[in-house]
């Protein structure tokens, strides 16, 4: 056998099917369609260890107000998908008078999204969520950047809400049913549909809703 | 003589008499009200609002003051601006048609087979909106609509729900009054809102308003017309409770 291998004229051939070989079982394991990933997968195992660059990878979404006019944007720059740095700007539709009203940085697994009814009827407030498996947040923002009168620079509802102790978990806010009251879904213990609420951003206050 | 007081006491006929008839011409007068308010007042209800055959103008109305939920809103001033000085979408050949699915709380355009335009609405929550084939038969800039009931805070009196466009069907008659409209009151759109109607975001029903027909030319009040028809919908599903 060892006879066989020192044979350069065996050899040759042993590692040219040796090659395709692992062509064959990568294609066959990440049902790729190219050929072209196989062999370069086939070169990066040949190859010596190389340090991998970090990569930056940006995100861009927006949503704009009901009447068209103003806009929130996230940015969104991760590292290699570990760490992902959020920030928040509000202006105008054409980009004008930008204001970046937050700013975060979170880990693999959670995110903030803008959610689609995000704008308070008449522009005044947005709001954010932010969630991950086991952790979920609602802040509400002044859109003109400003504090809140506490000096707080965004109010948290779910907090709020469980400091209450109404027997619900809050579980979304789905828009603003008017300038300055979200609408609040809730679920039970047991994860059915809980009551409905609305939550006064003035005033902080929540009121119970006789319908979903 | 005592015998004769004696009867008076027993048989106070006449006093009888006069109270039943009182009684009688009561019960006429509430059953004749509540039969006037039946058929006359039933005339005159539109689901979103009672007074949208009354006036047909289509004109911005300065200094009201708007209620919604028992709360007071104004109109904002991006509501009183007029015809936008572009056209949304060019004018097609195609076949126009509008499709509100209920379940999804979402209404698609087509153009034909392309669909041109889709996003969030909010139907009616305290009053269904009626599922069938319906058509636009007038296009109003800005409507009065009211209604609901302030005993369970359903009330609502809006002035100026910009780009109304009230449509008609076997399932429901044009005095039913039924409409797309823009909502400036909430942004819960997704979600049922409505006493009936099919709100739309400002922004989303303007590019509606100028693409759907009967075609509009600047903020000119549109009856559709054999020339110039009305845009056909459709709606279908059943709205999540």
């Amino acid at each position: 056998m060892v006879r066989f291998f020192n044979k350069p004229k065996f050899l040759i051939p042993t590692i040219i099917i040796a090659i395709l070989a692992v062509i064959f079982t990568r294609q066959l394991s990440s049902n790729s369609s190219s050929l072209l990933s196989g062999l370069s997968f086939a070169e990066t195992i040949l190859s010596s260890p190389t340090p991998v660059p970090v990569q930056e990878v940006t995100y861009k979404s927006e949503v704009y107000s009901p009447d068209g006019t103003m806009k929130v944007v996230m940015n969104k720059t991760s590292k290699n998908q570990t760490l992902a740095n959020y920030t928040f700007t509000v202006s105008e539709v054409s980009g004008t008078n930008e204001k970046i009203i937050f700013s975060k940085t979170l880990g693999e697994n959670q995110e903030i999204q803008i959610p689609e009814n995000s704008w308070s009827p008449d522009n005044k407030y947005l709001f954010l969520k932010e969630n991950d498996i086991s952790y979920l947040s609602f802040m509400v923002f002044k859109a003109n950047g400003e504090s809140f009168a506490d000096g707080s620079e965004f109010i948290d509802v779910v907090p709020l809400f469980e400091e209450k102790k109404f027997g619900y978990n809050l579980s979304d806010i789905t828009g603003w049913d008017s300038n300055n009251l979200l609408h609040i879904f809730t679920v039970k213990e047991n994860g059915t549909k809980g009551q409905s609420y609305w939550f006064d951003v003035g005033g902080k206050i929540f009121y119970i809703l006789g319908s979903r | 003589m005592a015998k004769r007081r004696l009867n008076k006491k027993r048989f106070p006929k006449k006093s009888l008499f006069f109270l039943l008839k009182w009684l009688l011409f009561s019960c006429f007068i509430i059953i004749g009200l509540f039969l006037f308010n039946n058929f006359f007042g039933k005339s005159t209800i539109c689901a979103n609002s009672i007074t949208c055959i009354k006036e047909l103008s289509g004109a911005y109305q300065y200094g009201k003051e708007s209620v919604f939920m028992d709360r007071t809103v104004n109109s904002p001033q991006y509501i009183a601006d007029s015809y936008p000085s572009y056209q949304v979408l060019g004018e097609t050949t195609e076949l126009k048609h509008i499709y509100v699915d209920l379940q999804r709380q979402r209404l698609m355009a087509f153009e034909g087979d392309k669909k041109v335009m889709e996003f969030p609405v909010s139907t009616g929550k305290w009053y269904p909106t009626p599922v069938g084939e319906f058509k636009i038969w007038i296009k109003l800039r800005y409507a009065h609509m009211a209604g609901g009931n302030p005993s369970d805070g359903t009330y609502y009196n809006l002035y100026n729900v910009p780009y109304t466009m009230f449509y008609s069907g076997a399932n429901a008659s044009a005095a039913r009054g039924f409409s797309l409209h823009g909502a400036y009151w909430h942004n819960n759109f997704g979600y049922p809102m409505s006493h009936g109607c099919v709100n739309i975001r400002p922004e989303d029903a303007k590019k509606l308003y100028y693409w759907a027909g009967p075609i509009t030319e600047g903020d000119t009040t549109r009856h559709a017309s054999d020339s110039n028809p009305g845009t056909s919908i459709t709606i279908f599903g059943q709205a999540p409770i």
